[in-house]
């Protein structure tokens, strides 16, 4: 992906990455530092700031580590998402325990997570309810739903970056649509679109 | 199947050009349809606007933050190596074998004042390195590392085998090889090292000694002998001579290795067979670490070497060699998905059209989606132009089109796959692919065929 005249593409970057070019990492790490940032705060909400950057920080060493085996065919957009997303979920699992002891005594969180309300009596904007709105969607569905309607990835784009059927990518997309209308024309329950 | 179940596809942005205009003339006489798609559209506008503005401060990136990341990645690329974890990497995991081929093309270099450069060896040939009176022979597509060169020389091996003739060092001077976690430390000799997967190494000494290091321990292998560590075991054994030829073939020193020694060379080191470690022996001269420990033996990678070598029977002439022993191989490895695509090229080459077509299915059904989409491709054009199996054909360009990979054929994939649905007498599937042909790929080629065929079915 080449923005400008000049501007390196993707695939330049990519192979100067695999020979060995530090400097081809800030390159990268410029271009979907931002992207990779929104992935992990989709994906696992609780994490703050900080949190968020060193896993940011992560992921680029981990795409720096795999670069030779980073096919040309592929997006590179998608293949840095997906191990965004397999980095915040994995942060997840090893922290649930911690998270657990030290409920409300984390860092700030960020991104969707600091914008929802906490008080779901608090009046709030429409921006607000339709977040409150997402946030009470289970991950799986969250996730797509955002990918599809946000980030404008098709099904099969999607399927491919979670590593899951297409099918599966329709199922959640239907489920998570139906949920936030439901939840939408009835105001805020606790809790819907469970599976 | 009414227009109203086409809802969700629609919403999903799933439908083609000609479904999503029927959908929405639908939508004109469907009250239902109509109030679903306004009241999620309505929502979608919503969320995207509410989460691009939440997230818009997360993806502000700074040029202070981009340096760091570079700056950390070059520290992690020259800290000291560090003893991999049991996970399979197969990057690191390279290499086999020694004794590039018998084609006789290798290419000679002057590596001076080479410290922290990377060396990578063609495709074609071995790469020999001169490093202040060292010689190293690197195997094709190999790659290693010199990390210091001088009195002391530290090297590095990412992937492939190298060959070292290594000029006798004072003491206290050393010539030192890293591969998988592993130490060879040398003062003068020649000897070759190959990394056969984590934690797993073996070194083959020509002539002199050197010494092999892990945690803990450490052996010494003379001339004629080989070393086959794994993990914490090793065991010694004298040195299969196509190791000990392969030395000088990959220094340069022959130009040309005969297939024969070649051929058997990996035989000697395929399979996993637990093994006694030897006792102290006049024969190996080698000093047992624990008696009694059984160790398995090396685990050769059906891997890097032995496509290589196979590759290039094949760009030399020697299909049919190749073909056999990709034969046996994929019956002894029949998940080496890898294996089977080399054979489905060879069986075409050879014109044995339906067994190639068969290894390319064994790819589809159990490769990656980057290689199942490939041997999807070509076993479409083989089913569709040698064997007329117009039905198959269509079946492996859908699957194609789904792995999406890689993305270059799209174009001729969808009109092959058109083709063979008129061969069929399925004209309307065939029409929605040539129209998504256009749709998709317009401004090139395939298009304006596509939509001059389009014409011709009005």
């Amino acid at each position: 992906m080449a923005g400008h005249p000049g501007e390196r593409s993707d695939r330049d970057i990519m192979a100067a990455l695999a020979a060995g070019d530090s400097a081809a990492l800030g390159a990268l790490y410029l271009r979907y530092a931002g992207l990779v940032r929104c992935a992990i705060a989709r994906c696992a909400p609780e994490m703050s700031i900080g949190e968020v950057d060193e896993q940011v920080q992560e992921v680029f060493l981990t795409a720096a580590r795999r670069s030779r085996d980073y096919v040309e065919s592929d997006r590179l957009r998608a293949w840095l998402y997906g191990i965004g997303a397999r980095t915040a979920r994995s942060w997840r699992r090893n922290t649930w325990l911690r998270r657990r002891l030290l409920k409300g005594r984390e860092g700030e969180p960020v991104g969707m997570a600091a914008a929802v309300s906490s008080s779901p009596e608090q009046q709030v904007g429409r921006r607000e309810e339709i977040l409150q709105l997402l946030a009470r969607l289970p991950a799986v569905q969250r996730e797509v739903l955002l990918l599809h309607a946000v980030d404008g990835w098709s099904g099969e784009e999607i399927a491919q970056m979670l590593g899951i059927t297409h099918e599966a990518v329709r199922t959640r997309l239907f489920r998570a649509r139906q949920a936030m209308m439901a939840a939408a024309d009835a105001g805020l329950p606790a809790s819907f679109g469970r599976e | 199947m009414t227009m109203c179940s086409s809802l969700a596809s629609y919403l999903n942005r799933e439908l083609n050009e000609a479904q999503d205009a029927a959908f929405m003339a639908h939508l004109a006489d469907c009250p239902g349809c109509a109030r679903e798609v306004a009241r999620w559209q309505a929502l979608e506008a919503g969320l995207k606007e509410a989460v691009d503005r939440v997230e818009a401060p997360l993806r502000n990136v700074d040029e202070l933050a981009a340096a760091r990341m570079a700056a950390l990645w070059r520290q992690e690329r020259n800290a000291e190596p560090r003893r991999r974890s049991g996970r399979w990497r197969a990057v690191a995991v390279a290499a086999v074998l020694l004794a590039l081929l018998g084609l006789g093309l290798w290419r000679f270099v002057v590596a001076g004042g080479s410290s922290g450069t990377l060396w990578q060896a063609p495709s074609t040939g071995p790469l020999t390195l001169a490093l202040r009176g060292d010689r190293i022979g690197l195997s094709s597509s190999g790659e290693v590392e010199v990390l210091e060169e001088g009195p002391t020389t530290r090297l590095r091996l990412h992937r492939g085998t190298i060959a070292c003739a290594v000029q006798k060092r004072q003491r206290g001077d050393a010539f030192v090889v890293e591969a998988a976690g592993w130490a060879v430390t040398v003062v003068g000799t020649r000897f070759s090292v190959r990394a056969v997967g984590p934690l797993s190494i073996e070194v083959t000494v020509a002539q002199g000694a050197v010494r092999v290091a892990g945690e803990g321990w450490s052996a010494v292998v003379r001339a004629g002998q080989t070393l086959r560590g794994k993990g914490e075991g090793w065991h010694i054994v004298a040195a299969p001579p196509p190791l000990v030829e392969g030395i000088a073939a990959l220094l340069g020193d022959r130009p040309s290795v005969s297939d024969r020694r070649l051929e058997s060379a990996p035989a000697a080191s395929v399979g996993a067979v637990p093994v006694d470690l030897p006792s102290a022996s006049a024969e190996t001269g080698a000093s047992a670490s624990v008696p009694g420990r059984k160790v398995p033996a090396v685990l050769t990678v059906p891997g890097l070497r032995d496509m290589d070598i196979w590759r290039d029977w094949i760009v030399s002439g020697k299909t049919a060699e190749a073909c056999a022993a990709l034969d046996r191989h994929t019956g002894a490895h029949p998940m080496d998905v890898d294996a089977w695509m080399l054979l489905g090229d060879c069986r075409r080459k050879l014109r044995d059209f339906t067994a190639s077509a068969d290894a390319y299915r064994r790819v589809v059904s159990a490769g990656t989606p980057e290689l199942a989409g490939r041997a999807a491709y070509r076993a479409g054009t083989i089913e569709q132009d040698q064997l007329k199996n117009h039905a198959e054909a269509v079946r492996m360009f859908e699957r194609y089109l789904q792995s999406g990979h890689p993305a270059s054929l799209a174009a001729e994939a969808t009109m092959r796959m058109a083709i063979a649905l008129m061969e069929l007498g399925r004209t309307d599937e065939a029409k929605v692919r040539l129209m998504e042909l256009v749709r998709r790929h317009e401004g090139t080629g395939s298009a304006a065929r596509a939509r001059r065929m389009l014409e011709e079915l009005k």
